[in-house]
């Protein structure tokens, strides 16, 4: 095993590890929306007092759960994908079409990355928020926009230089480790 | 070039990016950007595409996709999902096909509950679809239940798409809701027909002899077995009649269900109790962003069709054509069919709606009747290749050995039934409009 | 003057209403008028219920060059535009729109940080939107405010709820979408909502009382355009969609004033019974609610604009057009 290989070993035990962390805070967010509603429910009908800004924070809370994840989703291989064809075709031509959508994705994921992060940045700087009884700040909603693609991007840029590794013989690195082979990483 | 050409180019691209194996959200939301840099520009792009991920995701209702997903996976940790299976067996296991028929069902009842398709797709695809195979049910066939039958619940009261249609259609929402209920339970009755036709015709996609087993049990040992079942009836006390009680709304019934799963989770799980919560949470919120990933690239590319006006010109030729009321209806049916393969089904309403309701109105079609066959055609395309939300949300949750395909290929059978339950629609209308007749 | 033909110019308008709100009645007549006046120069496509981009991304729409004119409220982005709502701060005011609109046309010419707020963001106000009349519709009978005592009501805002609470009403946030459910499983008793959107959602299948409290009416800049797309027009086009949108203003108003009519009648003839408080109960109500005024001129003041002094202008405005005021606002 190459000086290379174990590097980038190392960098995706590491990515495996940041992303785990991520999608904890989506969790986390999970279980405080719960406790949220039931609460905002509960003192409703019991008391007839609602929390202030808990329905209108909803729609937030749902970007909160779900953006950080996306990165740990491609690790965990909840990402869904074609195999018909890849399945079928000799191993080269499979890790052709791996950089091929890692390609794509750093891409695509990239300029997402770059909107979102001036999406959050106007928000931020105009002090958006959401006219509820109380202010509930509309950048703290889109802040989770570049977070989740920017650390979307990174996995898929380390994705790609894994699959030209492969591709060119530089090193053997199994696509397991990004859950191609849909098998989940605990 | 021209907006329309741009935009088949674009589909041509999307099926060539999926084929070669781009992740689906992704394949959607780079021919999406790329398509709209082309019609407008790099920036408009960008910010029309960032605006759509944000708001396909930060939106109050779907708050109940993470939720009941967590319930679902919950439901399977805790073994509840083999207890109803194995109850379900006990009573019925000796009728080739009965599980499959029991899962039809559980969807449709489930529908009450929810009015998105996809979480009941993906709630049935851990719950059920396992379950299923357990007992020799062919993965295809296991998984194509329940990716088709979680569209049962669109046609339920509550349903987000059916109020988005009357919104837009300017109709009563309350009496589409009523109207699209028969249908509905049509539509159940036809799945349940199709699976008894498979296990009549083909025992071993059922697990041919090997359920019978489960059916020697004694009367008084299916009477015990259904007290196993007693959080499910806590759970279902407590959501419909939270919902139907005016305690809480659909939105809400979600944390309900997820706080009673962990509650049972949590007295139930001892020791490793923390850590299934966790592990579960961590499935869950990965499930959630390749849900929520899909429905932001599948926004971002319907704006993109949007843009390229394909849509539109289709429809401005064919009212021009003259069509017979019953022809008209069934061009519309087709049309939404070939959408139903690229868009998810509210775009595809506020790409049509505003152009087609006028021209409904003026050939003095029952505007109800047709809106409920439009929404049928429409829930079709969440199980036809290559977008097809209900099966990407069924393969997010499903076991490692499924693939894309599989669910395609074991929803097929369905969307055929899809095409048998239309026409019957459209020659007895009766069947849409006899309830809200009644009920008004 | 005789101008050379040129290829027509086609706009795209984006809407964040419905077709059959009086918001797509009006841009439609305002698209429709300014085609005619250009002699067919300026055509238009549009988007409508959203189609292009949900509501509170709309405006991103017109500022990044998406789309040359949207339709929307600005309510959703109260940090940007501090004044959004600004007439739905003052507590059961007028309920006539042409009043309001030409009070808030006056009171705002006299503060050039108004449309300067709109240049900075890129864009051009060229009609304001008169937000219909709101109205609270009922499940079960009310004869007196006492009776409204403990009844949940659906709604949407930062002032509504304050305003509810002095009677005894439960606020509960809810998107009209849901609010048909609601009112049937009991999950609310009360609904509030203009009355177009009451009858768009079909509300008064469900709730068959109408209490017509006077909550008055809500006006929004809401035709907005963006200034490259606008500076790209001639200096006489330029006019015309000024013009144009002005006059668009007055089209609503009385477009408004007819729909109220004929959609009171529909609900009528659908079995809604129509209840007036008494002027006791509701000068008891108005006394009890909160001066959310005074809270407005917080929030407009802490964002850079003379809100004592806009507040105090406007009701001024309306006053000189004919408008007691039953109560003074914004009271320090
Ligand atoms: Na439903
Ligand atoms: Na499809």
């Amino acid at each position: 095993m190459g000086d290379s290989e174990t590097i980038t070993l190392k960098i995706i035990a590491a990515s495996q590890k940041i992303t785990r962390y991520l999608a904890m805070v989506g969790v986390g967010f999970m279980f405080f929306t719960t406790a949220l509603v039931v609460t905002d429910v509960t003192g409703r009908y019991l008391f007839g007092k609602s929390i202030p800004g808990a329905t209108e924070s909803l729609g937030l809370l749902s970007a909160w759960i779900s953006f950080p994840a996306l990165a740990w989703a491609l690790i965990t291989g909840h990402h869904v994908r074609v195999t018909l064809i890849s399945q079928r075709l000799p191993e080269k031509y499979t890790q052709a079409l791996d950089c091929l959508a890692s390609l794509v994705g750093v891409f695509a994921l990239g300029m997402m990355t770059y909107f979102a992060a001036m999406f959050f940045g106007e928000s931020f700087l105009k002090g958006e928020f959401m006219m509820a009884r109380i202010n509930i700040p509309l950048w703290l909603g889109k802040l989770v926009l570049p977070i989740g693609f920017g650390t979307f991007t990174l996995l898929f840029l380390l994705r790609l230089i894994v699959n030209v590794g492969n591709l060119f013989n530089v090193g053997q690195i199994p696509n397991a480790l990004f859950g191609e082979s849909g098998q989940i990483v605990d | 070039m021209e907006p329309i050409t741009i935009g088949v180019a674009g589909i041509v691209l999307l099926i060539l990016m999926l084929v070669m194996g781009v992740h689906v959200a992704l394949a959607l939301m780079a021919v999406g950007l790329l398509g709209n840099v082309l019609l407008m520009g790099f920036n408009p792009s960008g910010w029309l595409a960032t605006g759509q991920a944000y708001y396909a995701v930060a939106t109050s209702v779907l708050i109940t996709i993470p939720l009941f997903v967590f319930m679902g996976i919950l439901a399977g940790i805790s073994g509840l999902s083999s207890d109803i299976y194995k109850v379900i067996g006990m009573w019925v296991g000796r009728f080739r096909g009965a599980l499959g028929v029991a899962t039809v069902f559980s969807c449709t009842a489930f529908g009450v509950v929810t009015g998105s398709s996809m979480v009941t797709a993906a709630v049935f695809a851990q719950v059920s679809a396992p379950e299923m195979r357990r007992y020799g049910y062919d993965k295809r066939l296991a998984y194509g239940i329940c990716s088709s039958a979680g569209a049962i619940g669109m046609l339920i009261p509550p349903s987000i798409l059916i109020i988005i249609y009357a919104l837009l259609a300017e109709l009563s929402v309350g009496k589409m809701l009523i109207a699209a209920v028969v249908p509905g339970l049509l539509l159940a009755l036809l799945f349940s027909a199709g699976i008894l036709i498979i296990a009549w015709l083909k025992p071993a996609m059922v697990g041919g002899v090997a359920s019978i087993a489960q059916a020697k049990a004694t009367w008084r040992e299916r009477f015990a077995a259904l007290l196993l079942l007693w959080p499910i009836y806590v759970c279902a006390v407590i959501i419909i009649g939270g919902i139907y009680g005016g305690i809480f709304s659909p939105t809400e019934a979600a944390a309900w269900g997820a706080l009673i799963l962990i509650i049972i989770t949590l007295v139930t799980g001892g020791q490793k109790r923390w850590h299934i919560l966790s592990k579960c949470g961590l499935q869950t919120v990965a499930t959630s962003a390749m849900i929520f990933f899909i429905l932001a690239g599948a926004a971002i590319f319907a704006r993109f069709l949007m843009l390229s006006q394909i849509t539109p010109s289709v429809m401005k030729l064919i009212f021009g054509m003259g069509f017979s009321p019953v022809h008209f209806i069934l061009i519309m049916v087709l049309i939404y069919l070939v959408m139903g393969c690229f868009l998810d089904s509210i775009s595809m309403l506020s790409i049509t709606l505003p152009i087609l309701t006028p021209v409904v109105k003026a050939m003095g079609i029952d505007p109800i009747y047709f809106g409920v066959i439009m929404i049928m055609a429409i829930e079709a395309g969440l199980i036809t290749p290559p977008v097809g939300l209900n099966v990407y949300a069924t393969k997010g949750v499903a076991e490692p050995d499924v693939t894309l395909e599989d669910i395609f290929i074991g929803s097929a059978p369905f969307f055929i039934l899809f095409l048998i339950a239309i026409p019957i629609l459209i020659a007895f209308p009766g069947l849409i409009t006899f309830l809200p007749a009644r009920l008004f | 003057a005789s101008t050379p033909a040129v290829k027509p110019i086609e706009l795209t308008l984006s809407s964040a209403f419905v077709p059959g709100s009086s918001d797509h009645a009006r841009s439609t007549w305002f698209m429709n008028e300014v085609t005619k006046r250009t002699k067919g120069q300026i055509t238009f496509k549009s988007y409508w219920g959203g189609a292009l981009a949900a509501p509170a991304a709309q405006l991103d729409l017109a500022r990044k060059g998406v789309v040359d004119i949207i339709c929307t409220s600005l309510g959703y982005w109260p940090g940007i535009f501090p004044f959004a709502g600004f007439s739905f701060s003052f507590p059961f005011s007028s309920e006539d729109p042409s009043i309001v609109g030409t009070a808030l046309r006056r009171t705002m010419a006299s503060f050039p940080q108004y449309e300067k707020k709109f240049a900075d963001e890129g864009l051009i106000n060229l009609s304001n939107t008169t937000r219909s009349y709101y109205i609270i519709m009922s499940t079960g009978p009310v004869k007196t405010v006492a009776d409204l005592k403990g009844k949940k009501v659906g709604l949407v805002g930062r002032y509504f709820g304050m305003w509810m609470e002095p009677v005894g009403l439960v606020p509960v946030v809810q998107p009209g979408g849901e609010r048909y459910m609601s009112l049937q499983t009991k999950l609310i008793d009360m609904s509030i909502l203009p009355i177009d959107m009451n009858h768009a959602f079909k509300i008064s299948e469900v709730a068959k009382f109408a209490i017509d409290a006077g909550l008055g009416t809500y006006l929004n800049e809401g035709l907005l355009m963006s200034m490259t797309s606008f500076k790209k027009l001639s200096p006489e086009f330029q006019k015309i969609f000024i013009d144009v949108g002005r006059e668009a203003e007055i089209f609503l108003w009385d477009y408004d004033k007819k729909q109220k009519g004929a959609l009171v009648e529909s609900m009528k003839k659908a079995g809604v019974s129509f209840i007036e408080l008494s002027k006791a109960d509701r000068e008891k109500w108005l006394a009890a609610t909160p001066d959310t005024t005074a809270d407005f001129i917080k929030h407009l003041e802490a964002r850079g604009f003379p809100g004592s002094e806009m507040v105090k202008r406007y009701q001024e405005e309306m006053a000189k057009l004919g408008y007691a005021w039953p109560r003074e606002w914004g009271v320090k």
